[in-house]
């Protein structure tokens, strides 16, 4: 397998770029998305509507990656475009699940206390409940990116590109290396974006949400 | 400064939560409101800084018509206090305090000092808690902060629902103390919801007692505890309200300044303390140094079993006093654990200035309950 990276570097390293591409735009835009519907669902007089948003995500989690990808191409047709749409609706789920999970739970008796404050309901967002929140919000990112980079192996299949070209060949050619470099690689990178969001986690929250209780 | 509540009403669906309720919460003063759940305590409280809207009716504060401030800027100038719960986890103590200053653009400078004032004013020491979050604090302490954060802009007018609620009693018992004592020095005109009659008693200027959306009986709390409206009023302040009363009686109303005393500093043997005990047909003397600060106290029956040339100082024990704004309520409980049917009333400075004794304190209970003596 070293062998197999180190003779073939520049090609991993494509397929690497073009993994972390299908990764970022997906992931970003769900982010994005994501916490706008969280925002959105969980206002005061929507929390019904949180509610639903909640349940269906929460079932939504269960869908096979493949099928999202699978259906992605009965409408989209090949190429990287439907499989950022796939990865961008299949992490989709875990931010928002996760972001509207946490908006949700923030202390009404805090609420009402920033409001009884004269906070207007943009402030008691991004001051109180967005901050309040960024352990549950910062664990659906963190869900998100693991799944996306796992799952993008698979767009493979639609023509997309990433390291599951790697993987792919090695499975056609029997080549046991290329399919374990390209696991490898994939892993690899999980794990270190996990760890960089771990890092940003840990600088954005507040270290009186992380002491405890005397 | 008053808050004035006109035909207040505030129905939910087919449910009237406030019924016209008409209530006037004087300036300066700590209003109570107080019912069982359910009674519109809170919705009144509530009504009060536009976080639920008003039916029908209208509130004035100072005259001015709750329908043309704008909520926002009228919360930002009402103090809102509710349980430590609402304090912000994810701020510091500092930035708790700061926050109704901040959202009204007060220099960083100004709201610093600001900051350091509040925590003095609520005994904590500004070095100590300025950067600790919420969940490095205790509970009491956080309930302080909340008070602080509260007054942070200096407001007129306090709003407070159940701040004490989740107290530990003993802790509850030093935040009213101390409350009551910065009450006393910033002089607002605050709205206190609590369900505890005995807290409501215990803070009250006036009491203004709710049920089923409607008021009961709205008086000075001593009012309240001698005439209660009805039945149900009765029933709320419970079977021992003269116990209740013996709470909002100070010492100082009470206690006798004329008093027998024995001298202490080596001045008398016991032989003559003894002849002088008798004389007045006591059982006991309290001891005054000669700068009048309380020494202790002697039983006669001691004296009558030591050395007759032995010197009185020497036999005193000693003996708990109570300050004159103290109250009746701790005057009696001193006298149950100590034995003694008076106790020395001293001042700051340990100078005894009277005697407080115990059948004044009953005159009082039968007074406050209505009853006589045989």
């Amino acid at each position: 397998m070293i062998t197999y990276l180190s003779q073939n570097s520049s090609y991993v390293l494509e397929k690497l770029g073009q993994h972390v591409m299908l990764f970022l735009l997906s992931w970003i835009l769900a982010m994005a998305i994501g916490m706008i519907i969280a925002i959105i669902s969980t206002r005061p007089g929507n929390e019904q509507i949180g509610k639903i948003l909640i349940a269906v995500t929460g079932a939504a989690q269960a869908i096979p990656s493949i099928a999202v990808i699978a259906l992605s191409y009965i409408f989209l047709g090949i190429g990287a475009t439907p499989a950022v749409f796939a990865l961008f609706i299949y992490s989709l789920v875990p931010i928002t699940f996760n972001a509207a999970s946490g908006l949700l739970n923030v202390d009404p008796a805090m609420k009402r206390a920033a409001r009884g404050m004269g906070m207007t309901n943009t402030q008691i967002l991004f001051r109180i409940e967005i901050p309040v929140s960024v352990r549950p919000i910062m664990a659906g990112a963190r869900s998100a990116a693991t799944i996306t980079i796992g799952a993008a192996t698979i767009a493979t299949v639609i023509g997309a590109g990433g390291l599951g070209d790697i993987i792919l060949i090695g499975l056609r050619l029997m080549e046991l290396d290329m399919i374990l470099a390209g696991a490898v690689v994939t892993a690899a990178l999980a794990v270190a974006v996990d760890g960089l969001l771990a890092l940003l986690e840990r600088v954005t929250i507040s270290p009186g949400l992380v002491t405890k209780e005397i | 400064m008053s808050i004035e509540c006109i035909n207040l009403t505030k129905r939910y669906g087919n449910v009237l939560a406030v019924d016209k309720l008409n209530i006037t919460f004087d300036e300066h003063k700590l209003s109570i409101l107080i019912g069982p759940s359910g009674c519109g305590k809170t919705t009144v409280l509530t009504m009060l800084n536009h976080l639920t809207s008003i039916t029908d009716g209208d509130i004035r504060y100072d005259g001015v018509s709750i329908k043309d401030i704008d909520p926002i800027e009228l919360r930002r100038s009402i103090g809102y206090v509710i349980q430590e719960i609402g304090l912000f986890p994810h701020m510091t103590v500092y930035e708790n305090i700061a926050t109704v200053p901040r959202l009204l653009r007060w220099p960083e400078e100004k709201i610093r000092k600001r900051v350091d004032e509040l925590l003095e004013l609520v005994n904590l020491a500004p070095d100590q808690f300025r950067n600790k979050f919420p969940s490095e604090v205790s509970g009491g302490q956080r309930q302080r902060i909340g008070v602080a954060r509260g007054l942070a802009a200096d407001p007129e007018f306090l709003l407070m629902d159940e701040p004490f609620g989740a107290i530990d009693p003993i802790n509850r018992e030093r935040l009213q103390d101390s409350f009551l004592e910065i009450q006393r020095r910033i002089q607002k005109t605050i709205v206190f919801v609590t369900h505890d009659i005995r807290e409501a008693v215990k803070l009250g200027d006036k009491i203004a007692i709710l049920r089923q959306g409607r008021l009961i009986q709205y008086d000075e709390t001593l009012t309240v505890i001698n005439q209660p409206e009805n039945e149900f009023v009765e029933n709320l302040l419970g079977s021992d309200r003269a116990l209740k009363g013996l709470e909002l009686v100070r010492v100082r109303d009470s206690f006798d300044t004329n008093f027998f005393s024995l001298p202490a500093g080596n001045a008398l043997t016991a032989k003559k303390a003894l002849e002088q005990l008798r004389a007045e047909h006591r059982t006991f003397g309290f001891l005054k140094t000669q700068e009048g600060r309380l020494w202790g106290y002697v039983l006669a029956r001691d004296l009558e079993r030591a050395d007759s040339e032995h010197s009185i100082d020497d036999l005193a024990k000693s003996v708990e006093s109570i300050l004159p704004y103290g109250t009746l309520m701790e005057a009696i409980t001193l006298m149950v654990t100590t034995g003694l049917t008076s106790v020395p009333v001293v001042d700051d400075h340990d100078i005894m200035q009277g005697v407080i004794r115990f059948r004044d304190v009953f005159d009082k209970v039968a007074e406050l309950a209505g009853t006589a003596d045989e």
